[in-house]
């Protein structure tokens, strides 16, 4: 098996590009299986994207090429970069990568777009089999909190038991202006997970500056795509796991009313939510606005946890905004339906993200004996705490799988997996999947 | 002038970065070895850079003395963060007030890592 990777960095794409073509398709002998992509999104038009995927495409002789934009990444052998590229190429007979799919308006309907993966899964006849998909991330336009404060009226409060209407329209507002990823997120996996597909992991592109996020697939370069592939073999194995920040744990807090369509919070502790928020992160209103209005209101430094029925305690982003009442969280609707609705606060920090990174690798690594190589979904939100120390969570990674197993890690806006037929939809964690052998096939079979 | 490689070539590619107004690499006595602007800068960036190219011997001698690599002034208008980048060099990145400080201290990190390697 051969598989090449490289992070490069340039201020002009072309050079990026040109690095990337003679480093990782120069390894490769022959033509790649298939080619992961990802660009950061400061070279902004989508024009560029355009030229730069296209000249992959022609160089390396394949066009099964997924990828997208975020706004760090990295790779096992080359410092994480903020301006650059990193791609991860494939060549081996015992790897099947399938022809990459994409769905060009998977915000308006996961669904249909999610079947196109789901017909991947269905043809592939061997042993072990698993899923990788990227979608559009989060986007907060400068004025979008102003468009929903007309919603968050007396009305939305008042009637919002009664038929719930104003949840829906905030949610078909979020999902036309393309705010949120919880509501079409949470949907795909389910429907994988309805169609039996027992792994899978996914991610959203994101832009920290919320101008522009793009996927890609063979030489198209789209804005509201999900683009993904199917990884098979019958003798290389895939192993899943997630993680996040739990090192502090403060406090609890209940989410006492909301519009559930929507993960929109009214009340806190049965106090506005708004108001109770910001007493948990015991921040004054002002330096709440100081310290988070250039990352879109998410809360950076702090995550709450709900615990989940099936999932266990899943972390999500509060956003509070100051013309709002409430708070928009990222909780699926199903998991705000089925849960006691007692979330827990945690404070996360440097080290606890690096340990937390360490652990994903590290439990996914050890249930296989030769890992060849790894994917790592990880937030963008954990990008910021961990600043220019993020390589210190490259080199755990490293250290937990091997320190000549290639890996590609990409700095997400959503992070989505189906483990073991589990979903697990969370914000501000790390997914990650090994791939290997393993010497006896009874290390395969749960019991 | 080969300006895809190179000292100069690193530090236009950090003057790239939208929230960047200039880069700046500073011999610690305060002499400049290279540098990249915008091309459209205020009377008040030169200010600051007049500030850093003041204050950066005091800065790195406090560096040394402490074992730090990264130090980070929020100025009025503008951000400065100074990255070691050997012995005798501080990368000096100056970015507006509003700018990731977390983004940018990993793109310095690399290009001060970078920079020690043509030298």
């Amino acid at each position: 098996m051969q598989i090449a990777t490289r992070t490069t960095s340039h201020r002009s794409i072309n050079i990026t590009t040109k690095h990337i073509i003679k480093d990782v398709i120069g390894d490769i002998n022959g033509t790649p299986d298939f080619l992961l992509i990802a660009y950061t999104p400061n070279y902004r038009e989508k024009r560029q994207y355009e030229q730069a995927i296209s000249k992959i495409c022609e160089e390396s002789g394949t066009q099964n090429v997924i990828g997208g934009t975020f706004p760090a990444v990295a790779t096992s052998d080359d410092i994480p970069t903020t301006q650059g590229c990193s791609a991860m190429a494939f060549k081996s007979s015992e790897l099947n990568i399938h022809s990459s799919v994409s769905y060009s308006n998977i915000r308006i309907n996961p669904e249909k777009g999610v079947d196109k993966l789901i017909q991947l899964f269905k043809d592939d006849q061997n042993r072990f089999k698993t899923g990788f998909f990227l979608t559009p991330g989060p986007f907060f336009p400068p004025d979008a909190f102003k468009d929903m404060k007309i919603l968050d009226s007396i009305f939305a409060h008042k009637f919002r038991g009664m038929f719930n209407m104003i949840g829906k329209l905030i949610n078909r507002n979020m999902g036309k202006n393309g705010y949120g990823v919880t509501s079409f997120a949470y949907k795909m996996l389910m429907k994988l997970l309805k169609n039996n597909v027992e792994n899978t992991l996914g991610g959203a592109t994101i832009d920290l500056d919320m101008l522009s996020c793009y996927q890609f697939q063979g030489e198209n370069v789209f804005q509201n795509a999900m683009v993904g592939t199917v990884f098979s073999s019958d003798t290389l194995n895939f192993e899943h796991n997630w993680t996040f920040d739990k090192s502090q744990k403060t406090k609890s807090f209940e989410l006492s009313k909301g519009l559930k369509s929507s993960s929109y919070i009214h009340e806190i502790n049965e106090r506005p939510a708004h108001e109770e928020f910001l007493e948990l992160l015991g921040m004054s209103k002002e330096l709440y606005e100081e310290a988070f209005k250039n990352m879109a209101y998410a809360s950076l430094l702090y995550l709450s946890t709900l615990k989940s029925k099936d999932q266990g305690n899943l972390p999500f982003v509060s956003v509070c905004h100051p013309t709002l009442k409430g708070i928009i969280s990222t909780i699926p609707e199903e998991i705000l339906d089925e849960s006691e609705k007692i979330a827990e606060f945690f404070t996360q920090s440097g080290l606890g993200v690096q340990k937390s990174a360490y652990e994903c690798a590290n439990t996914a690594a050890q249930k296989i004996d030769h890992p060849v190589f790894g994917l790592f979904i990880n937030c963008s939100n954990r990008l910021l705490i961990a600043g220019d120390k993020i390589e210190e969570e490259n080199k755990m990674v490293k250290e937990a799988i091997g320190t000549d197993v290639p890996f590609m890690t990409l700095y997400s806006g959503g992070e989505f997996s189906i483990i073991k037929n589990k979903p697990i939809y969370s914000s501000v964690s790390v997914h990650g999947l090994v791939a290997g052998y393993n010497n006896s096939p009874q290390k395969n079979v749960v019991l | 002038m080969n300006f895809n490689q190179g000292i100069g070539s690193e530090l236009m590619d950090l003057n790239h970065l939208d929230e960047v107004e200039a880069a700046i690499l500073f011999r610690i006595d305060g002499d400049v070895v290279d540098s990249s602007f915008k091309e459209e800068y205020s009377h008040n960036l030169l200010r600051t850079i007049q500030w850093c190219k003041a204050n950066v011997d005091k800065v790195s001698l406090e560096m040394k003395s402490n074992n730090l690599n990264k130090v980070t002034y929020e100025l009025s208008e503008f951000c400065v963060i100074f990255y070691v980048v050997n012995s005798i060099l501080i990368l000096t990145t100056i970015a507006s007030k509003n700018a990731n400080l977390s983004l940018l201290s990993i793109e310095s990190k690399r290009k001060a890592l970078l920079i020690s390697n043509y030298l």
